[in-house]
């Protein structure tokens, strides 16, 4: 018997784009957003360090609901979206990538934080007086040295993004080829008795796991820096 | 010149307050910022770079204005042209030594200098290592290196010395001195340390409780302290109250543990003065021999109670009814063989005598 044969592999695909989207987006804002409250002191700092770090400690589709009161076609942003084109982000693959992200910045946010934290002040001042911009430092000395726990923080990110589920099916549900994530499509299988695919899937989920656990370990160890 | 006049309060969480006050000028050449840790002498360097912004005042270099509250001037770091050796050096891990070096220069023919510089402070054969390959005095090198490849308006050098060995030290020591030659800018190194300060400096400030306690030449500074503070800070322990009992001519005489002559600093009589000598200063005389005319200034005896080996020098206690610090060179130590308990007589030399008005 051959299992490639009618086995349908869109929930892998699906759960890779909607994932490497959702750390592409997070590099980029939570690595700003982790920049602005390590290094800056500014009024509702502490707010924000609490607001991003929410998604982590909420229930997932408590986090899910959120996102429609904010995001669905009578909520507070996505009436405006409905009403000037006409469409609703709700149940597309848009709203995955969405939940994901929502959901996997605070991990992101939090070891960038600590990675940026670590990078001596003495480093960028240096740079400063050797007439070098904010923005300058920031890439060519603060990021370098920071890479290790930015990294390790985008890993761990991409794992959770991957493994996202109870905003996922709150805000673009559970349809089959277009938002049925691999997550989502586990529970569909278990739930029809397909009990081949659910097996295929989670020994999938299960050896990406054990992939990124090995790859943050040697990312960790790798102490070139510190000779 | 530098020429700085600034004021800045810093409030940390448990209640301290820490002012710094300052207002003081200094000239092309080696000007040290001399003073226990605290004192505000790192800040200082700070404000100058543009990394820290004081509260009210203005500092200027070479008569362009880096801050003035007045006006509203605070040009950025990045624009201030200052060239700064942090204390452990804040070289970047990641890059060679000639990629820091050439870090803070912006076009290629910028980088004609940095050959020349390699060769001056002979770290061309570094070029590819990494700061974690480096011992401390090569890192030193390489810093000072990337501080003056940018052609700096000023040099800030924060305890250039603290983390280095004895022998090292020494080197760099000429190094800096044979730089101060080459590059016609102020340099403004900051140390904790007395030797290195007297060493180094054209120009010593002293600093207490972030305030200027005194500007002057090394001499005038650690022979002339203008105050009990400065005088135990540049090591002069033997330290002693006394009143003015007699002027004559230029000397006045003090009574205070024993009858002291010294130079009239410009006195009454009556007057409650401290006076202090160097333990560098005090001559202990030979036995047994007469005492010349020159060196009969001021006989003090007492006993040995203490001898501290300093290398080059001993320092002895001498307990009596005027206790004292004395140190002396070895040679002379092995020469008068003193031991513990011996009594000895020795010599303040009226010059050396030096009267502190507060």
């Amino acid at each position: 018997m051959d299992l490639c044969e009618y086995m349908d592999y869109s929930p892998l695909y699906l759960s890779m784009w909607v994932s490497v989207i959702a750390t592409v987006i997070i590099a980029a804002s939570g690595t700003f957003a982790a920049y602005l409250l390590a290094r800056k002191r500014f009024f509702g700092r502490n707010a924000l360090d609490a607001f991003t770090t929410l998604p982590m400690i909420l229930p997932p589709t408590v986090t899910g609901y959120y996102l429609i009161i904010l995001l669905g076609r009578n909520g507070i942003i996505g009436k405006h979206i409905y009403d000037l084109t006409g469409l609703s982000i709700m149940f597309t693959w848009q709203a995955a990538v969405i939940a994901a992200t929502v959901v996997a910045m605070p991990i992101m946010i939090k070891s960038a934080k600590a990675a940026i934290e670590s990078v001596d002040r003495e480093f960028e001042k240096a740079a400063f007086t050797l007439g070098k911009s904010e923005i300058e430092t920031f890439f060519l000395v603060t990021l370098p040295l920071a890479k290790k726990g930015l990294m390790a923080g985008l890993i761990l990110s991409f794992a959770r993004a991957l493994g996202e589920f109870g905003a996922t099916i709150m805000l673009a549900g559970n349809i089959p080829g277009k938002t049925s994530t691999m997550p989502l499509a586990i529970y569909s299988a278990v739930q029809t008795g397909e009990d081949t695919l659910a097996t295929t899937l989670v020994i999938i989920l299960t050896i990406i796991s054990i992939a990124v656990i090995y790859i943050t370990t040697r990312i960790s160890e790798s102490g070139r820096y510190n000779a | 010149m530098l020429e700085i006049n600034i004021y800045r309060k810093l409030t940390s969480s448990n209640s301290n307050e820490f002012r710094l006050n300052l207002d003081f000028k200094c000239e092309n050449g080696i000007t040290v910022l001399f003073g226990p840790s605290g004192a505000g002498k790192t800040l200082t360097l700070d404000c100058i770079a543009g990394l820290e912004t004081p509260d009210s005042g203005s500092i200027s270099v070479n008569g362009t204005a880096y801050f003035d509250s007045g006006q509203n001037i605070n040009i950025p770091p990045q624009k201030r042209k200052v060239g700064y050796l942090f204390q452990d050096y804040a070289l970047f891990p990641h890059l060679t030594v000639y990629e820091n070096i050439v870090f803070g220069l912006r076009s290629k023919d910028a980088s004609e200098g940095v050959d020349e510089m390699l060769g001056f402070l002979e770290i061309r054969g570094l070029k590819t290592r990494y700061p974690a390959q480096l011992s401390g005095g090569q890192a030193q090198r390489v810093a000072l290196a990337r501080a003056l490849v940018t052609r700096p308006k000023i040099l800030l050098l924060d305890e250039p010395f603290s983390s280095l060995d004895f022998i090292v030290r020494s080197r760099l020591r000429r190094d800096l001195k044979k730089l101060r030659e080459l590059i016609k800018i102020p340099v403004i190194l900051v140390t904790h340390n007395p030797v290195e300060a007297y060493s180094m400096a054209d120009t010593i400030v002293v600093f207490r409780h972030g305030g200027v306690g005194q500007i002057g030449t090394p001499e005038e500074v650690f022979t002339k302290p203008n105050s009990i503070e400065v005088a135990r800070l540049v090591g002069m322990s033997n330290i002693f109250k006394g009143k003015i009992t007699a002027i004559k001519g230029d000397d006045v005489i003090i009574q205070g543990y024993q009858e002291i002559t010294a130079q009239n600093p410009g006195v009454k009589i009556g007057e409650e003065v401290t006076w202090c000598i160097r333990p560098d200063n005090v001559m202990v005389l030979r036995e047994n021999k007469p005492v010349r005319e020159a060196v009969a200034e001021n006989l003090v005896t007492g006993h040995i109670t203490e001898i501290v080996p300093k290398g080059a020098s001993y320092l002895l206690f001498m307990g009596g009814k005027l206790p004292l610090e004395i140190e002396i060179p070895s040679h002379a130590f092995e020469r008068l063989g003193l031991e513990i308990g011996k009594t000895i007589r020795v010599s303040l030399k009226k010059p050396a005598v030096h009267i502190i008005r507060e």
